[in-house]
């Protein structure tokens, strides 16, 4: 596969028609711009046109993740949401852990969203199974209580994108929560998100994927990874 | 008198575990060869309230032919080996 380290594909999700499709992910992209913030950047700045209100259905909003996250790599295990920023109208990309392998691991490398739903949904991802939801039972809650509810909906390994009350509405320096840990702080991404009506990203949890491999590594590399690691981990945790 | 073996076994401490995969992940990469904590052969699953860790092995454990991978690879001291 000519992918290493990539999932190899990425997600379109235009909430206003409900369209979703999958997209092969572009080689040439990566090679220039590697992965995460790089390519995520790379595409908002490609697709957000000049003039655009961040919190019109026109704005984009890419997450990504990068090349070793989901791998036994340490510290790579950011998502990251490109998107044009309401509290200063640029373009930045908030940061947040988890969620990013299990975008990979359910077959993705990165998520665009556009448009603005005409009821408040959540967008869950399993494998090629992506759908928009109904999130009016959710909506109007805060993000833990988000969490809980569409953990017990969806079971309680997978991994969540919420927005709270601050999100819904609109305000400039509201934040999304990744797992109740990770915080997409930067900027008022929950403000863009709460304009799309978009309450929620779920990707399920792995045991629910049926396709085979994951991503491809080479075996051949596996014992002088693995001396690697145990050396690296060996050094973070003494 | 009987003569003594030592057996190994790994001790599983489920308070210590943060749920981090890491144990998993290597595991399936020597099973696998591949990243994908579905083919590993132990599982880390999240209990009910969301905080807690449960750890399960599945029948295709082999010890890593007495490598141990989960047990070097964990951060947390939750997999120990024991001689018993």
């Amino acid at each position: 596969m000519e992918f290493k380290g990539y999932a190899g594909a990425g997600l379109w999700v235009d909430l206003s028609n409900g369209n979703i499709r999958k997209e092969p992910l572009d080689l040439d992209l990566v090679r220039r711009f590697v992965g995460g913030s790089g390519f995520t950047n790379k595409l908002a700045y490609d697709l957000i046109p000049p003039g655009v209100e961040p919190l019109s259905p026109e704005n984009f909003v890419v997450i990504g993740s990068g090349v070793l996250s989901g791998t036994l790599a340490p510290g790579c295990t950011k998502v990251m949401a490109t998107t044009k920023l309401p509290i200063n109208s640029a373009i930045g990309t908030p940061f947040a852990g988890g969620f990013s392998h299990r975008l990979k691991y359910a077959g993705y490398d990165y998520v665009i969203i556009t448009g603005r739903a005409d009821r408040p949904v959540y967008l869950k991802i399993m494998d090629d199974e992506v759908s928009l939801v109904d999130a009016s039972h959710v909506w109007g809650k805060d993000i833990f209580e988000t969490t809980d509810l569409l953990r017990a909906e969806n079971g309680v390994d997978c991994s969540i994108i919420a927005i709270g009350k601050a999100g819904e509405n609109l305000v400039r320096i509201s934040l999304a929560m990744v797992d109740k840990f990770g915080t997409l702080g930067r900027g008022g991404l929950g403000a863009v998100l709460g304009s799309k009506n978009l309450k929620a990203l779920v990707v399920l949890r792995y045991e629910a994927t049926n396709r085979d491999g994951g991503w491809p590594s080479e075996i051949g590399i596996q014992v002088p990874v693995s001396n690697r690691l145990k050396l690296l981990w060996k050094r973070n945790t003494r | 008198m009987a003569e003594k073996r030592a057996v190994e076994a790994i001790l599983v401490k489920p308070n210590e575990c943060h749920g981090c995969l890491t144990c998993q992940l290597s595991c399936s990469l020597r099973v696998s060869g591949r990243f994908n904590p579905s083919k590993a052969n132990i599982m880390i699953n999240r209990s009910k309230n969301g905080y807690e860790y449960r750890q399960n092995f599945t029948d295709g454990c082999d010890g890593c032919g007495g490598d141990y991978l989960c047990v070097h690879s964990c951060p947390y001291g939750a997999l120990v080996l024991e001689r018993i």
